[in-house]
Formats: C-alpha cells, structure tokens, sequence
C-alpha cells in the first residue's frame, strides 16, 4: 500500500486531503508541526510527501532542504503547497520536486500525487 | 616803454601815480574787492573803503591797529586765521583763508582774503598786501549743494522714512536754517510732526511739545496750511511785525512767535503720486540769515527727493508687508517648501529660501539650509540618493514639474519618507533656470500604507486556507455524485465560484506585493504564439463569446510566462465582462519593429474619454452612463500595467463608447 506524509497546519485542508488521498486506495499519516518529520519519514517510510511552505513554527522549505539533504530521506518525493502563487520559486529552490498553488484542483493533486507515488516505486526498488 | 607801461602824455610822475590810484579805487569799488596792507613790524594795518565795509567797520585813513581786523570776525573763526598770519609770516608763504563776518543785524557773510609777504631790504617780513572779497553766495551755493548731497545720501539708504527725515532735519541746521521741521498728513488728515531739528535740543522739545499742545488750523491763510492746500512753495524772505499781527488771533500766539524770532521762512510741499502729503519748513530765527532765491531753490530740490524718498520707503513697505504675509503663509504649511536655482545635479546648486517648518520636520535650521549646497541631497538616506538626484534632474530637463519620494535622515537620525512635488522656473526663452516645491512628510501615510498592504497580504493568505478546503471537498463530491446531472452541474457551477474567489484574493496578494516592491518576476524564453493559443483554448471554454485569433509572429520573449498569460486573461476576461450582448472577440498577434504586439478587441460598451488617464490606476474602476455596474474590484488592468511595464513593454487602449475598446501590450522580442 501506497504511503502519503501530509504536513499541513491547517485542519480543514488535512481533512481534505486525507480523504482526497485515501480515495487513491493510499494510507496517509498527517502532521501539523515540522518538528519530527524527518524522523517520521525515517519511520513511516512514504512514497509522497505533501508539504505546506508556511507552516507556523519551521518553515517548510527548511524542512524541505533537511529531507533533501538527509540520506535517508532525500530520494521520497516533496510536493510543496503554498497560497502565495509565486511561491513556486522558492520551492524549487529548497529542493522540491513538484509545486501545487492553494486553492488546487483535486484531479491535479491526485495525478501528481499518483505519478510521484509510482516513480519513487521504481526509484526504491531499482537497485 | 620797454616795461610795457603806457605813460598818458604831458603828466607829471605825481600824477600818474593818482591817475593809477584813481582806477584801482574805482576798479575794487565796482568789483567790491578790499585792499589791505599789513605793516609786520609796527603791528598796524591800513584798509580801503571797500575793505572797512567787508569788515563792518569804519573807515580811517592811515594805519590803525592790527587787532582790529578782528572786531566783527566770527568768534568761531578768529583763532584759526590769527593763526595762519602767524604761519605765514614765519614761513614767508602767502594768505588765503576764508572767515566769517558779522553784520550789525545778527547775521553774517563770508570773506575770502588773499595775500603776500613783502620783504625788506634785510630779508625779513615788512609787510602783507592784499586783497578781500564778499564770497556768501558762492560759499551759500557750494553749502547747498553739499548739504543737498548729503541729503540724497541718508534719504537712499534708509528705509524708514521717519528717521530719514529726522537725520535731514538735522543735517540742514544750522548751516541752512536755525530750525527744520517735517510734517506729513496721516491717513485721517491729520497732521504730523514727523521730524524737527535745532542746534539746541532743549527747543527741540519746546517745539515739539507746543506742536503736541495746539492743533494746527489747516485753514489758516497763510503758512503751512496754505502749502498743503496749494502744494506750492511758500517763501517769507523778512517777516516783518506787520506780518505777524496780520497772521495772529491771541496775545498767547504772539508771545509764542516773539520767543521764537522769526526772521525768513521757507515752507514746501512734498508729494507722492500727485497728492500732497506734507511740508518741510525751513526757518531761520537768531542767525538773522534772510533765505535767498538760491535757498528756495535748495529747499524744492530737497522736498523733491525727500518725496521720493519717502514714496520708496512707502512701496518698500507694502513689498514688505506682503512679503511678511506670504513668509506667514507658506510657514502654515505642514511641509517644507522650498525654491532654489541652478540645475540640481550641480553639487554647489543653492538653495535660495526655505520656510521655518524645515526645523520642525527635520531639525535643520533655515540658515544651515541656505548656506550648504545642496543641502537636501546631502541628508537624503544613502539608498534613495542616486534616484532622487537622477529623478529631480529629469523633472528639471524635461521642465514639466513632477514628484519624487525618497527618505530624508533629520538631525535626530530620524528616517522620514518626503514626497516632493515641483515645479520648475523658467526664464523668457523657456529654458529652465530653478525650482520650487513643496516636500511633505509621508512617514505616516507610508506607514498605514504598509500596514494595509501587509494586512491584505495576510488576509489573502488567511482566506486561501478555507477556499482550498472548500474546493477539495466541492471537488470530492463531484467525484462521489455521478448519477444525477442537475447536482454535477450546481457542483460545477460551485467549483467556477470558487475559481473566481480564488482569483480575487490573488489579485489583491498581487496588489499588495506590488505596493510593497515585492512582485518578483522570472525570467524565461517563451513562444508568445503558443501562450495566446493556450490562453484563447482555456478561456474559450468559460464563455459563449466565440474568440478569433488572427496572426502569428514565430518570435520568443524572455520573462515570466505565468505574469504575461496573467496579463493575456485579464484581458480576455474583461472584454467578456464589458460585451455582454457581443458574439465574438478579435485576438491579434504581430511584429511591430523590435517589439510582438498582442491586442484584444470586443464590441462592447466602451470607455468614456474622462476614464483614459486613470484607466490603469489601481482600485480604478469604470461606471457606465446607466450607472450599470460590473463586478470587479479594479485590479486587473493595475497589475497588468505593472507586469508589463516590468517587461520593459508598454500597455494601452483605443475605445469608443458604445462602439467598443481594444486593449493592447507589447513586449520586446529576443533575437
């Protein structure tokens, strides 16, 4: 089974993504702090992981750039999601591999959220 | 007759002698020249006829005693030409002074004596021989002229024409007149003591509290009331005591006139622009001096430059009154208004007046401003310098005035944000000479400024957080509800709704980021063929309008596509907007020298004239004549000026109302 980190300090939007997600068939875990994610990536082991750029406490994008540049954590997927729509930018600078604007289209979240999910399968399992 | 003398024939030496005596006697007498002859050793002196009359004194003949000459010689010059005898019998050189005389009456005249030592057969000082003359009236004019250019000299170099005419009062006695006084009608008729001068200050406030005491009856026949009336000049050469019985009413005023002894009188008027506005009076009382023509002269030319005079120093001081009310004016104004010449990028450029609120706003002093050059740019804040400098030259080239913002550090280390407006001078070719303007401080605007930019910024963010839950959810349902067509389409239409939401607060984020220079642009090569293709495929689905594209250019434009696409559907969007009952919209794209120029063209209700200049004014928004209103809140066309602006390209419309409008951009193309 497919596994989705969603780290989102915003209720209604975790909601929804989660029920979003799990339409897919996927498991999803969700987190409102960036305080333990590398240590629960370390542990939970997801194929995507969903990350809100302005999140209050750590910014996401140094949570971005400390998964990019942890060993074990660099090689899962990171769509950043911000309600700046400019924020693409920044978010590819920290090292993320996909940009999603707030408010999204779910079909595009899904998709992308699918396609990443496969390609780390292949990345994980390739060696 | 080798000496040149013709004897007359037939007459004994004797009688040439008497002959020769005869004619000088007759000569001095016509010419009134005295001879005298000075016997040194015995201390005697012999005099002519016309010699004892220049001295006041009998005549004698023979030799009579040297201190003599001296009886009727004014005190005051005695001494000096005791002296200068004495000079030039020890120094062998001759005599030339000049003394005064007086006569029996109180008054005097002036002399000129010149003479020469003759020597005797030893060597030594026998005698002096010479000749005296009358010179009063050449002595009267060169004084006159004199005292008339001295005159001239104070009235030009005060401004306040009370004292003026005080130092000329006083500069005319006594060598003109015993007494002078001025006297000028005040704005209610009345007349005013505005200067008296005498050489003995205890008549001086005599006079002055007699004048305090009596009104004068400016009906009077005669004197200075008839001067004012008249405006001509009034001259009493004697006044005689029929004359002042003729001009007295009481015993009181008679005395009065008896302690001051009258003896001549001048009185003339003085004038500015036409009227009369007072008289100077020119008397003489204890020196007996009889004024002449030559003194009437005087005292005209006097009044004639005391009235310019006076006529100045009244212009001066509307001119300065008015100056004094502008001054008030402009330091009411909460800013710093300034004027200054030169071109402002000269580093020595001055500042020629700035108003007192510059210590107020910035702790300077108006003097620190003056004497530095430059001043204001020296104190503006490191960052803002340069285009502060460059922007006020531009404003001051191209002559048309403008705005300019930078920050000024006050003396306290303060940072304020200024404003300045100017205005440019011009000289009568049009050619720019200076500036002036008025800087205000906008600390505080900018300060709200950026708090409402930063409030947006946060509720544009704040508000995004509940749309994206929202539109998960719309969506969700929409994937769960695949029976019933009519609950797709409310979901559908939801999900637009939300789209439209959605757009709003990004403009107002965009706004905002504008406002506070944060609108980050990136920078990429893009086919501008195939974005307006996209576009027109992704809006053409919203509407029923039928878009045509016309044209293509096979040209790349380097910046952000997002921004451009942006622009494009701003566009496309607003001609949907204003063409409700139109079928189609025209799109065409084309090269246009170095520049791909795209244009969006609807039939629909258009703009009127007064909307032109502000059309691309932020929160600017269009009302029709019907007062129809569309939804908006005026962002669109601001922000796509701005992008494209950004992109070194330019924006613009042609419109006609009820015709409808094309809008337009242009960007340059990369090679």
């Amino acid at each position: 089974m497919k596994k989705v980190l969603i780290i989102e300090d915003d209720e209604g939007i975790i909601e929804a993504m989660q029920l979003a997600i799990e339409m897919l068939g996927y498991s999803v875990k969700t987190l409102s702090k960036g305080d333990t994610v590398v240590q629960t990536v370390i542990e939970f082991k997801p194929d995507v992981i969903m990350l809100d750029l302005l999140l209050s406490g750590m910014d996401g994008k140094e949570i971005c750039k400390k998964l990019k540049s942890t060993p074990e954590t660099s090689h899962v997927p990171v769509i950043m999601l911000s309600a700046h729509p400019t924020a693409k930018l920044s978010a590819k600078e920290a090292g993320a591999d996909y940009f999603l604007p707030k408010p999204f289209d779910v079909n595009e979240l899904l998709d992308k959220v699918t396609a990443l999910a496969e390609k780390n399968q292949n990345v994980a399992s390739s060696p | 007759m080798k000496s040149g003398i013709h004897h007359l024939p037939n007459l004994t030496p004797e009688d040439t002698v008497r002959q020769y005596k005869d004619r000088l006697e007759h000569a001095c007498k016509a010419g009134n020249i005295g001879i005298f002859d000075v016997h040194i050793p015995s201390r005697t002196v012999w005099w002519s006829e016309e010699q004892a009359l220049l001295m006041e004194q009998k005549h004698v003949e023979g030799y009579i005693d040297y201190s003599m000459w001296a009886t009727h010689v004014h005190d005051d010059d005695k001494k000096r030409v005791e002296k200068a005898f004495k000079t030039i019998v020890r120094n062998l050189s001759s005599l030339d002074e000049e003394f005064r005389v007086m006569r029996p009456d109180g008054s005097y005249k002036w002399v000129r004596c010149k003479g020469d030592i003759l020597l005797n057969t030893t060597g030594s000082p026998d005698h002096l021989v010479g000749v005296c003359y009358d010179i009063t009236e050449r002595k009267q004019i060169a004084d006159t002229l004199e005292f008339l250019n001295e005159a001239s000299k104070i009235l030009s170099t005060s401004l306040d024409y009370k004292t003026t005419l005080q130092s000329v009062s006083s500069l005319a006695v006594p060598h003109i007149a015993d007494w002078c006084s001025v006297d000028i009608l005040d704005k209610n008729g009345d007349l005013q003591l505005v200067a008296v001068a005498h050489k003995d200050p205890k008549k001086v406030k005599w006079a002055i509290s007699l004048r305090k005491n009596t009104k004068t009856d400016l009906s009077a026949p005669t004197g200075l009331p008839l001067v004012l009336r008249t405006g001509k000049t009034e001259y009493y050469p004697l006044i005689t005591a029929e004359m002042i019985d003729a001009g007295v009413k009481t015993k009181k005023e008679r005395n009065l006139i008896a302690k001051i002894g009258f003896t001549s009188i001048i009185i003339v008027p003085l004038r500015s622009k036409g009227t009369i506005i007072g008289a100077i009076t020119l008397v003489t009382a204890e020196s007996k001096r009889r004024f002449t023509t030559i003194d009437v002269h005087m005292a005209e030319q006097l009044a004639t430059r005391a009235s310019l005079a006076i006529e100045n120093t009244l212009l001066y001081d509307d001119v300065k009154r008015e100056k004094e009310r502008l001054n008030d004016l402009v330091a009411t104004v909460p800013g710093v208004v300034w004027e200054a010449w030169g071109n402002p990028s000269d580093p020595s450029q001055p500042i020629h007046f700035v108003n007192s609120h510059v210590e107020t706003m910035l702790g300077y002093t108006v003097e620190e401003w003056i004497n530095t050059p430059n001043f204001w740019l020296t104190i503006v804040h490191p960052e803002d310098k340069a285009l502060a400098a460059k922007e006020t030259e531009k404003i001051f080239k191209n002559g048309t005035g403008g705005t300019v913002r930078f920050r000024w550090i006050a003396k306290s280390g303060k940072v304020l944000y200024v404003e300045a407006q100017s205005y440019v001078i011009k000289d009568a070719t049009g050619t720019p000479v200076g500036m002036r303007g008025v800087t205000m401080d906008i600390s505080q605007r900018m300060e709200l400024e950026r708090r409402k930019d930063e409030f947006i910024s946060m509720a544009s963010h704040e508000l995004k957080t509940p749309i994206t839950s929202i539109k998960v959810f719309t969506q969700l349902m929409q994937r769960k509800i695949s029976q019933d067509p009519a609950q797709i389409t409310y979901l559908q239409r939801m999900d637009n709704q939300i789209d439209k939401l959605t757009n709003l607060v990004n403009d107002l984020l965009d706004v905002s980021k504008i406002q506070a220079g944060k609108l980050e642009l990136r920078k990429d090569l893009f086919s501008l063929d195939a974005l307006v293709a996209e576009t027109i495929e992704t809006i053409q689905a919203t509407t029923k309008h039928k878009i045509q594209l016309q044209g293509s250019v096979r040209k790349k434009v380097c910046g952000d596509k997002d921004r451009v696409e942006q622009v494009l559907i701003n566009f496309l969007s607003n001609a949907i907007k204003y063409s409700p009952d139109a079928k189609e919209i025209l799109v065409s794209i084309r090269k246009n020298n170095q520049h791909v120029e795209v244009s969006v063209q609807d039939f629909g209700i258009g703009i009127a004239d007064e909307h032109i200049d502000k059309i691309f004014n932020r929160f600017y928004r269009v009302y029709d004549n019907h007062d129809q209103t569309f939804p908006g809140l005026g962002m669109g066309l601001y922000i796509s000026s701005v992008i494209i602006k950004r992109h070194q390209g330019t924006i613009w419309f042609e419109s006609k109302p009820g015709k409808g409008s094309t809008f337009y951009f242009s960007l340059p193309f990369e090679n």
